[in-house]
């Protein structure tokens, strides 16, 4: 039994989430989204600036809804890479300081394979090993999953864009908003996914050599870009569900691809652009057809948040993984071999 | 296969003639001189992926700590290809779009950020001093994607370079023009 | 008895110190600009192993570089929450200041490329609020000047200042003058009905055929100031510059942003847009859009780089065979 506090600053949220071993107990994100607007424009979320400022509250709120206090608490857990430098600093030195005053263990914990990790809350799913497609803003890779806390290997990654940056890129030239996922999600509901063919990247048989696992999404980006330009009177939706077709069928075809390879037939899709409902419909579809066991964590839980920490804090316990040293250092470009440190 | 090259570089210098019969004291314009005004751009044409990561590559090798390098160019031009190429030549080999998350720092001597300002363009200048990407500098080599609306913040001597579509959908022209006296004599 | 844990982060320098009613039982600093958050919890564990018994944080709110300052208000304020104790923020200036015996002079700590942090000390106490400038503005002032290097916020004296200063809540950020300064004696104000004649002048001067006549123009000002926004630019008294945006069903447009000939290319149009933006974030716009014709390619960079972006194209818009662009910043 574990009762961990988790903190993650790695970008946008400065989120906290309690768990007692794999129950979910608390979770709190402060997305600055309504920050408010100053002369001068809205300081934007990913500010280090509003990671300071939003962070003691969050801690609060977390032990509020936990009904829980910091002597409670048993161990710490903060996301410690990869991310922005300025806003990691933010959470690796309030998590430092808690688990100081508290004399309690501090866990440096890998931002992507918390990802992972928060697939064993509310539930008690035996996980390992297991596959893992690992999709998000700022990633996009396929990883083999021999034990989450010791043992992971990256098996493909994204070579240029992250799949999530995709959606990002693509809303905004289409005028659809920001973050991108959800709104072209929502667009695409309305639209024809196979209207237009975009281009699946690496998926050529000479990439199979040498980029076998691999993800690139600039050419689609490329693509749909050019379709906006040359077609003054596109439809929106089908453009939109057109371009998600693309990426989620990409997203499958190598995953899967894995699995098959590997002999490993569990496969676990993790990060924001998990929580996508074609993604999500379309996994469920070709694993029954592939014999593959799927697991998709709660749309809720796919994007940054504390819980997800606290997860991964609570599995480093259970696992005997020793607590990071004092002077825990915050790592922008961390590997996803780096789990917990 | 080699990047070929169509170098275009205009060269700016003050001259000062001295004539022998007229030297009573000091000639005038000593002063400006010394200080002599030095313009080159470079353009070149690059045809593929692997063209862009070899110009990129040569661009790295003379990169020093301090050095900040600004890249503009609309999606998909290359400019995270370009990127690859210079971080090459600090051995790192596995970079990619930073835009999600801003910036990464590739800890080394010296540390390689790689940044993108896309998400930031919305936001006004303290959105990028907020990075406090001075603190790095002297220890730092930065490459910034969309950075020209705010590399003044950090820097007045950037490579500042330009990704343009060429004349063909694979092709591109790169056009590299050196800001700064840090640059003068920067070849690639 | 009161025992103060004080951590100051605000310059190259981590410094931690521990003072109980002004005995010093632990100081100890380490010099590296980028290592303070690794430094930081070991500088404070090993305060802890000389007494554990805390009553409270003291923390340098800066100014100062950000990074560093950020590791030691985050970690000095979640410390104090795991022990369920106060902290206080103290002015970082302030405690380099305390140990110089000097009737006035200034503290100055370094802002990089040139620039310092300051603020004026007389008798003892601050006259000044900190701020920044370049390091030979300062030299200007006469009053003498000690500057980081042999001097540096002390946490001890950081801790001594904690009983008779009021605490300091938030980061002190210092913001850097923009590097694009506006040009002199250009001032902006809202425009008024004595402008629209001039302004119609300016319309057609520029604009020629697709200038908006005098009655569309006041038209589109009569809605201000509820659903419209017209700014005005004056230098020396005369009118150089305007924009109008106004606001309907919850996306704002930009009518125009008009600047003379001879003021442009001098930041003017620039801080225009900026203000136009404000406004339609104030006024909750989902977003805001605009029209330009092709080929004025002298704005469209400064749309780009304030976050616009083409969505369509209008032929003849302006008039046969003159297209127009129509750009979209997202504002949610």
């Amino acid at each position: 039994m574990a009762l961990v506090l988790g903190i993650e600053t790695s970008c946008d949220e400065t989120a906290v989430g309690i768990v007692n071993d794999r129950k979910l107990l608390a979770n709190v994100i402060s997305s600055s989204v309504e920050q408010h607007a100053r002369f001068g424009g809205v300081v934007p979320e990913v500010a280090s600036r509003a990671h300071l400022e939003a962070m003691q509250q969050v801690i609060k709120q977390a032990l509020k809804d936990a009904s829980v206090t910091l002597e409670d608490i048993e161990a710490i857990a903060v996301t410690a890479g990869p991310g922005l430098i300025g806003a990691l600093l933010v959470g690796v030195s309030s998590a430092s300081g808690l688990a100081l005053a508290l004399d309690k263990p501090l866990y440096g914990i890998n931002h992507l394979s918390a990802h992972i990790a928060v697939d064993r809350l509310d539930n008690d799913a035996s996980m390992q090993p297991t596959i893992a497609l690992l999709v998000s803003g700022g990633h996009s890779s396929i990883l083999q999953v021999n034990n989450l806390a010791t043992d992971v290997i990256v098996k493909g990654a994204t070579i240029d864009d992250a799949a999530g940056e995709a959606f990002d890129k693509i809303a905004r030239i289409m005028g659809l908003g920001f973050p991108g996922g959800p709104v072209i999600d929502k667009a695409a509901s309305s639209g024809n996914k196979d209207a237009i063919l975009f281009p699946r990247g690496l998926t050529q048989s000479a990439d199979l050599e040498e980029h076998r696992y691999d993800f690139s999404f600039s050419g689609l980006k490329t693509a749909v870009s050019r379709c906006l330009q040359q077609t003054p009177n596109y439809l929106k939706a089908d453009v939109a569900a057109s371009f998600q077709e693309a990426v989620v069928d990409v997203l499958l075809i190598k995953s899967i691809a894995v699995c098959k390879d590997s002999g490993i037939d569990n496969l676990v899709i993790a990060g924001g652009v998990a929580a996508n409902s074609r993604l999500r419909e379309l996994a469920k579809q070709r694993c029954e057809v592939a014999n593959i066991a799927l697991r998709i964590p709660p749309a809720g839980l796919c994007t940054d948040n504390g819980a997800m920490v606290a997860a991964l804090g609570s599995l480093a316990i259970n696992e005997g993984v020793k607590p990071s040293q004092t002077g825990l250092s915050a790592d922008s470009a961390a590997s996803i071999a780096q789990v917990i440190w | 296969m080699p990047v070929s090259l169509l170098i275009l570089t205009t060269h700016l210098r003050y001259f000062l003639k001295i004539s022998k019969t007229k030297l009573k004291g000091p000639p005038r314009n000593w002063g400006p001189f010394l200080l002599y005004k030095l313009s080159s751009v470079m353009k070149f044409q690059v045809n593929s992926v692997s063209e862009m990561h070899q110009l990129g590559a040569k661009i790295g090798t003379q990169l020093k700590p301090s050095d900040v390098v600004v890249l503009t160019g609309d999606l998909g031009a290359g400019k995270t290809v370009l990127t690859q190429g210079i971080a090459s030549a600090f051995g790192i080999e596995n970079v990619t779009s930073p835009t999600f998350v801003i910036s990464r720092v590739y800890k080394g001597k010296p540390n390689f950020i790689h940044a993108d300002a896309y998400r930031l363009l919305d936001f006004g200048l303290e959105s990028f001093t907020d990075l406090d990407f001075e603190s790095y500098l002297p220890s730092s080599v930065f490459v910034i994607e969309w950075g020209a609306a705010f590399v003044t913040t950090l820097t007045d001597q950037y490579l500042d370079i330009k990704i343009n579509q060429g004349l063909t959908e694979t092709a591109r022209e790169v056009e590299i023009n050196p800001i700064g006296q840090r640059w003068s004599g920067f070849k690639v | 008895m009161s025992t103060i844990l004080a951590i100051d982060t605000s310059t190259s320098r981590t410094s931690v110190a521990l003072v109980a009613d002004g005995k010093v039982l632990f100081t100890k600093f380490h010099e590296d600009s980028l290592a303070h958050g690794e430094v930081l919890p070991k500088l404070v564990k090993e305060a802890l192993a000389v007494n554990k018994d805390i009553d409270l944080v003291a923390v340098g709110m800066g100014p100062g570089p950000f990074t560093g300052l950020r590791v030691g208000i985050s970690f000095a304020q979640s410390f104090a929450l795991g022990l369920n104790i106060d902290w206080v923020g103290v002015c970082s200036l302030d405690a380099m200041a305390a140990s110089i015996n000097e009737s006035e002079f200034i503290v100055s700590t370094d802002a990089r490329r040139k620039e310092r942090f300051w603020a004026i000390y007389k008798d003892g106490k601050r006259v000044s609020d900190p701020a920044v400038s370049q390091a030979t503005e300062l030299e200007k002032l006469g009053i003498p000047i000690f500057n980081e290097g042999d001097y540096f916020p002390d946490p001890v004296l950081l801790a001594n200042l904690v009983p008779n200063t009021k605490s300091v809540e938030q980061p002190i950020y210092i913001r850097k003058p923009d590097a694009y300064p506006l040009p002199v004696g250009v001032k902006f104000r809202a425009m008024t009905t004595l402008d629209l004649v001039l302004a119609a002048a300016i319309e057609k001067e520029v604009y020629g055929k697709a200038a908006w006549s005098n009655a569309q123009f006041k038209e589109e000002f009569a809605k201000a100031p509820k659903d419209a926004y017209y700014l005005a630019a004056e230098a020396e008294g005369e009118l150089i510059a305007y924009a109008g945006i106004f606001f309907v069903a919850d996306v704002a447009d930009i009518h125009t942003i008009t600047v003379v000939e001879k003021y442009r290319r001098k930041g003017v149009g620039r801080e225009l847009l900026k203000r136009l933006i404000d406004w339609a974030r104030v006024k909750k716009a989902d977003a805001i859009m605009l029209e330009m014709r092709l080929g004025n390619d002298a704005a469209r960079p400064l749309y780009e780089l304030n976050g616009f972006v083409e969505v369509s194209k209008r032929e003849n818009y302006y008039g046969p065979g003159l297209t127009a662009v129509v750009m979209r910043k997202e504002l949610k």
